[in-house]
């Protein structure tokens, strides 16, 4: 092995790290027995690809995970789960139809991609630029991209609707 | 052999975005509950953003100016993920009114 420099080292060390911890959080989503203790693996996975997209320095992706993903799409999974709970069955809440056929089918689909990743060689580096996205983001959103961000307004619009619609309470007459 | 992260950092982060898709795609096709199917879609589309994000920042650009357009692109499954997570919450809800239970082997009559 090659010398390593001092701050390879170190991304070495921090990329490693952050990457162990994903899957054991992702294992622990995909495993756990308890359907609130998946929930709050999935705030790991979500906190720890939000620290690797800081780690590439993505900086306004960081945030907004942040802010979507684990302040609104997380919360709003735990009151889904809070809602359609029994709350006499606490202990085994989330059982699993593990076969060892699943386990074997999504091994051979992530070796196939993972074959493929490694058949041509990437020009990569480690050291991404070091800019600040957000104003780039938001020229992009308002110059390039400007029809996928109306339609997506609409489309937020739509889902708003949708998920009012389907929760509200039917006023018998 | 360059395998490192700091040799070759692209490789490291596919692999790594696709042992995440594995575990997202176990988590969908194992569970009962609707709302951990869910939780494993929701592993699948960040193993689909991290992959983007690496695209956008890892690649060596041969252009001078520094494109964004990865990250636009994640944001955009960022907002798609939340609205499909309203929607498809708000439909389980539904079920549980309707049925009681939220196992989906149990939801599996077209009758109204």
């Amino acid at each position: 092995m090659t010398e390593l420099s001092g701050s390879e080292l170190l991304l070495n060390g921090v990329f490693y790290g952050f990457a162990f911890l994903l899957l054991v959080c992702a294992v622990g989503v995909a495993a756990s027995k308890n359907i609130i203790r998946s929930a709050f693996w999935l705030l790991g996975v979500l906190f720890t690809v939000s620290a690797l997209y800081a780690l590439m320095k993505a900086d306004f992706l960081f945030v907004t995970q942040i802010l979507v993903y684990v302040g609104g799409i997380l919360i709003l999974i735990v009151f889904a789960v809070m809602l359609t709970h029994r709350i006499s069955d606490v202990n085994v809440s989330n059982e699993s139809a593990s076969s060892p056929i699943a386990l074997v089918a999504v091994a051979c689909t992530v070796g196939i991609i993972i074959i493929a990743v490694f058949s041509y060689k990437w020009q990569s580096s480690a050291w991404p630029p070091d800019i600040r996205q957000t104003k780039l983001v938001g020229e992009a959103l308002m110059g390039e991209y400007i029809l996928p961000f109306e339609v997506m307004s609409v489309l937020l619009l739509a889902a708003l609707i949708a998920a009012i619609y389907f929760v509200r309470k039917e006023i018998k007459r | 052999m360059e395998l490192l992260y700091t040799q070759n950092p692209l490789l490291n982060m596919l692999v790594l975005s696709a042992l995440l898709f594995g575990c997202g795609i176990y988590t969908i096709i194992t569970r009962k509950n609707a709302v951990a199917i869910l939780m494993g879609v929701e592993l699948v589309l960040n193993s689909a953003n991290l992959n983007l994000v690496a695209f956008n920042q890892l690649s060596v650009s041969t252009a001078g100016k520094p494109v964004v357009d990865g990250v636009v692109f994640t944001l955009f499954v960022i907002v798609l993920a939340a609205a499909e997570a309203a929607v498809a919450l708000a439909i389980i809800i539904g079920i549980y009114r309707n049925l009681g239970t939220v196992d989906v082997d149990n939801a599996q009559s077209m009758k109204w």
